[in-house]
């Protein structure tokens, strides 16, 4: 049944890119109402939509994020004229941002995620309970 | 204390996003449970730190990737379309509830991350 519909979507190019367009307005509305980046969507629809091209996970991750970027960059921009961003004060996050990024990018490929996907959910589970909490 | 520990994880959470495990927003569950920010407010440091932890990711490994040009201009148009809604959305909405859908989808992202985990095993 899975691999049916994904030989729709990969064979069939107005299929294809009709799921490719939904599910990035559905990330879009994510990232404006929530400030999460998208990437939640985009990425397994991106593994999905160019599994011909992108055989590798780490290969769908760095091409989702051109397309996520400029998403994530409107919000900011809208999050920031609205006075719910201060710069100064988010400093302290971006600065260690930019060198967690950099020393993840160089260990893109180079260690199994598997364990890491692990805990990431299991956190993820634990924050989304703790979110929906009074 | 508590600068060295924000420091601390958002070199963590950011590690995670250059390796492409993701950030999930995990920063906004700090900032509002741990620091007691508004939801508003972490939101918008989320936003930034996103884009902090990605772009040298992409800048360092992009540069040898053929990439589907064609598939992310059009994720990107239609993304920015959509963010047009959620602005839109959430001007409609409370930040309780905006709070509420936050939480749902980080606790489904979540079990469907596992699953795909488990499966992939």
């Amino acid at each position: 049944m899975f691999l049916n519909i994904k030989r729709l979507i990969c064979e069939n190019q107005t299929v294809k890119y009709a799921v490719l367009s939904l599910s990035s307005v559905i990330g879009g509305v994510l990232c404006g109402l929530v400030g999460i980046g998208g990437g939640i969507i985009l990425v397994p629809v991106f593994a999905l939509t160019c599994s011909e091209r992108l055989a590798d996970k780490r290969d769908v991750f760095t091409c989702t994020l051109p397309a996520v970027i400029p998403m994530s960059a409107l919000s900011a921009v809208r999050y920031f004229n609205q006075g719910c961003v201060h710069i100064q004060s988010s400093l302290i996050f971006l600065l260690p941002a930019a060198a967690g990024g950099i020393v993840g990018g160089l260990l893109l490929g180079k260690i199994n995620v598997k364990l890491l996907n692990f805990i990431f959910s299991a956190i993820m589970i634990w924050s989304g309970i703790s979110m929906l909490l009074p | 204390m508590t600068v060295f520990f924000d420091i601390a994880v958002s070199f963590l959470i950011a590690g995670l996003a250059g390796m492409g495990v993701g950030t999930g927003g995990l920063l906004v569950v700090y900032l509002t449970l741990g620091e007691r920010m508004s939801q508003l407010t972490a939101q918008g440091v989320n936003l930034l730190f996103y884009l902090a932890a990605s772009i040298p990711s992409v800048l360092m490994n992009v540069k040898s990737k053929k990439l589907p040009l064609k598939e992310i201009l059009t994720a990107a148009f239609f993304g920015l379309t959509g963010c047009f809604l959620g602005f839109w959305l959430s001007n409609s909405l409370t930040p309780i509830l905006i709070r509420k859908i936050f939480g749902t989808i980080l606790l489904l992202s979540g079990i469907i991350t596992a699953i795909g985990t488990l499966k992939n095993k």
